[in-house]
């Protein structure tokens, strides 16, 4: 084989090695997000939503943590795991607590740290109605993912307390 | 990424009395202030290297509004009006 030959196999080695990095570490972004966006979806709620499909939201959201998820929001003094019922359970309040409300996930930034764990750095946006007419929020979030069986899980999410009144 | 407004600054003092937002004991007249609150907030003095961020959407109560000192080091620029 020629050294010219032996140099193209080379870079295209190397071309490759660095493509699939890129690939496989995008799709794990991408994987990420995608968990990410259906969490809003679930936790999202019209005013007329049936009971039966607020049930199959709460139930496919806790699906999105693991076992046990941990959860810390010091504002309501929550600092703890939960099963995976009692973060069905969660859901299910956070739900009833804002009945026509939309979540979403903003400025999003995921560091995966290791090939299975990452961390998010996002902003969840509430905007909605309740009896005082419409409101917004905002929350900076960080979380932190787990990949279990080929799965992103949601393992861990702290409220980032950095404003203090 | 939060987008609030700065009311006060490092040393003054920021309270507020039935929404409405006193800074060094003067009532401020926030004419952006959408769905006005009735928040009770006692005086507090800023400290230094922080200032003090409230939003212009009020309704919400007081304890879920995110508000309050927040470190100069957080924030990452202004908005052009």
């Amino acid at each position: 084989m020629s050294s010219m030959s032996k140099l193209f196999l080379l870079l295209l080695t190397v071309l490759l090695v660095i493509g699939g990095v890129i690939f496989f570490w995008s799709s794990d972004e991408k994987k990420i997000k995608a968990n990410l966006a259906s969490l809003a979806e679930y936790c999202s709620s019209t005013k007329r939503e049936p009971v039966v499909e607020t049930l199959k939201k709460v139930t496919q959201a806790a699906k999105l943590c693991t076992d046990p998820c941990f959860v810390k929001i010091d504002s309501i003094n929550i600092d703890h795991e939960f099963s995976p019922s009692e973060m069905t359970d969660r859901f299910l309040m956070l739900k009833k607590r804002l009945p026509d409300t939309v979540f979403s996930f903003h400025d999003t930034f995921i560091e995966v740290a290791t090939g299975n764990l990452a961390e998010v750095i996002t902003t969840l946006r509430l905007k909605g109605e309740n009896i005082d007419g419409q409101f917004t929020d905002a929350y900076e979030l960080n979380i932190v993912v787990e990949k279990r069986d080929g799965d992103w899980l949601f393992s861990s999410f702290s409220v980032v307390e950095f404003m203090k009144k | 990424m939060l987008l609030k407004r700065v009311v006060a600054l490092a040393g003054e003092t920021v309270e507020f009395r039935e929404g409405g937002l006193y800074v060094n004991g003067i009532l401020i007249e926030e004419p952006y202030v959408r769905h006005r609150s009735d928040w009770q907030l006692p005086p507090r003095r800023v400290s230094p290297g922080h200032v003090y961020v409230v939003g212009d959407n009020r309704g919400t109560d007081s304890d879920r509004h995110q508000f309050g000192e927040v470190n100069m080091n957080r924030i990452v620029g202004g908005v052009f009006p």
